[in-house]
């Protein structure tokens, strides 16, 4: 048996690299074994028990790393090291030649001349000169990242303003561009509604729903969720919106944010105008006499937006679902006297929006995170009190983490603490699926719920959970999976963020009427 | 800061505590880190004395020796083996002048806090539900590889296998006759058999014996003294796995590994009211993350806590 050995001196690569690196090495034509290793002693013991070991591996160090090549019949040993070698210099990951890397942007743009589209996911404080670079190659640009200054987004967005091209984000999480959903997006049919969105869960939200009304989406753009400040001006918003009102695939769009600013709705809202398609504006706290002004067709809620958008479209629709009052009536039969707040956790934070403008419109006191109001908002660390609810995707919840749609679990032991809380009524909850997201958003949550449960229990109290699974049948994992998991667990699953607001406002008002009753 | 490279510093959000010591040693006198080696999310650094250093991206967790960093990709600063990196008050600067990391004073402090023995032995049946939630779970490879088709896994793995038996044997023999801390043959060949044992940069051999010397570190255990026999044959046997490898084992004999393997010993030994299957579910998150250490690191470091409970749990059975 001939061995062809290379000691590469002083070596090192990390273990995820080398098994690869190993693997891909027994797939080359005419290697019959390879073995890449670093050459401890008793590594070597191996290649001596299989009867490989040469005098020059037997004298290799610690820090060296060991090439070892078997050839095939009628293969060479010294013609298949450089290709080992060379796996070395790419430390490529396994897959086909859609999963090669490039290490700068420019090199990805010499090898492949078809690519028109960069994903920056890099530490906030490069990703400008890295989204500089992409425009610059005439690249559309997603950037992932966050942290970006104001004046580098709005440099950059005029940039691409100028070059024709796309500046979704900074902090842009969603996109679904020509059938491809990118970061969080979902799994939806392809379908004739655009998505124009500052706002991520939000825009996920609106795609799923017009997913299982029949609908489909053709384009999901996001634009970062300042595009809607005063500062950034709706600069990509309105490119997004000349983009999809050219787009023949494209038969209604639907815009959706968060509160924008004033005088930004306003410039937004005077491109809906030029669009020469119907468009629906979902913008939490909107005003709907300002959207019909403009010729637009307002929506209340997520759920409302995703209905007319399918309605305005060729496709048929089916009807979305309501809130079950006899399911409310049920719930709310099951709580003591004591318990009348909602507690709100999410991962989603335009999810955590809807569901806390659910309460405010209907005149609740609400403390949050992400309250507008200074009385009422919460830090991380704060107690919840009254009705509450946070948003963990916020800043200060993921400081130095993932965001807990990627990894959920810095909810898990706020689940548990607030069970012990009495006055608690219910916990409301989103799930997130897509591309990006947890692989089993309910399963890791699930033992943090039945806690929760148990402490109630032991307590005398019902603690009722409401949960909604954002995503498709389409998407890993699947939408009835996910749900059916965490109906097993004794949780109340709603159809969608806008019934999920509805369920916590009915809830809600039980604290309302025994405040009026008490006066 | 800006480094001539165009690049802007890192900056740093947690560290050991024996880390920033020796940062603060280092500043003070105008001493540097060298570079060992450089990866995408951690970057090896050597003392003047060979301790081994990291400074790690945001998405890996605290560490012994362990410095977390708002970094992008190592690779993209300007460094290479070698390359000396001089401690100053406010940054650690690269020979371009420029600063690669700022803010290491002021960045909060990590510990390791490593459970007592006595919060609560694992019972039979919970160490019997996680190994065979390991060999379902667990990354094929290195302690699993059992059924590899590569010839030098399927070798590695016999010796892992044999190697791992003889450790439990010796141990217990060694711990009945009450001799732990003291020389023994057999113990100190058993972990020579496992040292540097695997290809990855932190052996297969080694992620097992660092699993099964955190178990016996915990103040209280059963198997008190073997961290003293592992450093005693590392200090006598230099050279037999790589420097990184070494660095871990020895942080392990004292108690210290990173934040996830904690607290999933602490997961895994405190008390516990509920079914085993309840049990399981609360620790699938620690479990998760454990194994996506490296490509085989966080399942052959599991064989190795798992491999400790059970021989305590054994030692504690026989007195």
């Amino acid at each position: 048996m001939s061995v062809t050995t290379v000691i590469k001196k002083n070596s090192y690569f990390d273990s995820v690299s080398l098994m690869s690196i190993s693997t891909k090495a027994n797939q080359l034509d005419g290697v019959e074994q390879a073995f890449v290793a670093m050459a401890t002693e008793m590594n070597k013991a191996v290649l001596k028990d299989l009867g490989l070991l040469t005098d020059e591996l037997a004298a290799a160090s610690t820090s060296d790393l060991m090439i070892v090549v078997v050839p095939g019949d009628g293969a060479s040993g010294e013609e298949l090291v450089p290709q080992v070698e060379e796996l070395l210099v790419r430390k490529a990951p396994t897959g086909g030649a859609a999963e090669i890397s490039h290490r700068t942007i420019a090199s990805a743009v010499e090898a492949d001349a078809d690519i028109n589209l960069a994903v920056i996911a890099v530490n906030g404080a490069y990703a400008a000169r890295e989204a500089r670079k992409a425009l610059d190659s005439g690249l559309n640009v997603m950037m992932f990242s966050d942290n970006v200054a104001v004046e580098d987004e709005i440099a950059l967005k005029n940039l691409a303003h100028d070059k024709g091209l796309l500046m979704m984000g900074p902090d842009c999480g969603t996109a679904i561009l020509n059938g491809v959903a990118l970061c969080f997006g979902n799994a939806v049919r392809p379908g004739t509604v655009g998505i124009v969105a500052a706002s991520g869960t939000g825009s996920q939200e609106v795609s799923v729903q017009v997913h299982a009304l029949g609908g489909g989406v053709s384009q999901l753009i996001g634009t970062g969720g300042r595009d809607l400040s005063a500062e950034v001006g709706g600069i990509m918003m309105i490119d997004g919106i000349r983009a999809l009102a050219a787009d023949p695939g494209t038969e209604v769009i639907v815009l959706v944010s968060k509160p924008p600013a004033a005088e930004t709705e306003a410039k937004v809202l005077a491109e809906v105008a030029n669009a020469g398609k119907p468009v629906v504006v979902y913008f939490i706290g909107g005003s709907e006499d300002a959207v019909v002004a403009a010729g637009g067709h307002f929506a209340a809620s997520s759920a409302d937006a995703a209905r007319q958008a399918v309605e305005l479209s060729s496709a048929d629709a089916s009807a979305p679902a309501a809130l079950d009052g006899a399911q409310v009536d049920s719930v709310l039969a099951r709580l003591t006297p004591e318990q009348v707040n909602v507690r709100g956790l999410f991962c989603g934070g335009t999810l955590c929006d809807e569901s806390m403008y659910a309460l405010l419109n209907d005149g609740q006191e609400v403390f949050s995170n992400i309250q507008k109001n200074p009385a009422f908002q919460l830090g991380a660390a704060d107690a919840s009190r009254g009705h509450t609810f946070l948003d963990f995707g916020d800043d200060e919840f993921t400081n130095g983490r993932p965001h807990p749609m990627i990894d959920p679990s810095n909810r898990l032991a706020r689940i548990v603490e607030e069970a012990k809380d009495p006055s608690v009524a219910a916990l409301v909850m989103d799930f997130v699926l897509g591309f990006g997201a947890h692989e089993d958003p309910a399963g890791v949550t699930l033992p943090a719920i039945r806690e929760a449960q148990r402490i109630a229990a032991e307590d005398g109290r019902h603690l009722e959970v409401i949960a909604y699974v954002l995503g498709t049948e389409l998407d890993t994992p699947g939408l009835d999976a996910q749900r059916a998991a965490l109906s097993a667990a004794g949780v109340t699953v709603t159809s969608s963020s806008t019934v999920t607001g509805e369920f916590a406002r009915a809830i809600a008002r039980k604290s309302m009427a025994q405040k009026g009753a008490a006066a | 800061m800006i480094v001539e490279s165009g690049l802007r510093a890192a900056r740093v959000l947690s560290l050991d505590g024996e880390l920033q010591s020796l940062l603060f040693r280092l500043a003070e006198r105008g001493g540097a880190l060298v570079v060992h080696s450089v990866f995408d999310h951690a970057l090896n650094l050597l003392d003047d004395t060979g301790r081994l250093v990291t400074f790690a991206s945001t998405g890996l967790d605290d560490a012994p020796w362990t410095l977390r960093a708002e970094a992008p990709e190592w690779p993209s600063f300007p460094l290479n083996s070698g390359d000396a990196l001089r401690v100053r008050p406010s940054a650690v600067v690269l020979p371009d002048g420029g600063a690669l990391v700022e803010g290491w004073r002021d960045a909060r402090l990590w510990a390791p806090a490593l459970p007592v023995a006595d919060d609560g032995a694992p019972s039979a049946e919970l160490l019997d539900a996680l190994g065979a939630w390991l060999a379902v779970r667990g990354t094929p490879g290195g302690m699993l590889a059992g059924g590899s088709a590569d010839p030098f896994e399927r070798g590695a793995a016999t010796l892992l296998a044999a190697g791992a038996k003889a450790l439990r044997e010796a141990v217990i023999r060694d711990s009945k006759k009450g001799r732990l801390e003291s020389s023994s043959g057999f113990l100190d060949a058993a972990v020579l058999n496992l040292l540097g044992l695997g290809t990855g940069l932190t052996p297969s051999g080694d992620d097992h014996l660092t699993g099964f010397a955190l178990v016996a570190a915990r103040p209280g255990s059963r198997l008190a003294g073997f961290g003293d026999r592992l450093l005693s044959v590392l200090d006598g046997h230099p050279g037999r796995t790589t420097a990184v490898s070494e660095a871990t084992l020895r942080e392990a004999a004292r108690g210290r590994a990173r934040q996830s393997l904690l607290e999933l010993l602490a997961g895994m030994t405190s008390p516990w009211s509920g079914t085993v299957a309840g049990r399981l579910g609360h620790l699938d998150v620690h479990l998760v993350r454990v194994l996506g250490i490296g490509r085989t690191s966080g399942t052959d470091i599991l064989s190795g806590l798992l491999a400790g409970l059970r021989v305590e749990r054994e030692l504690r059975g026989s007195v």
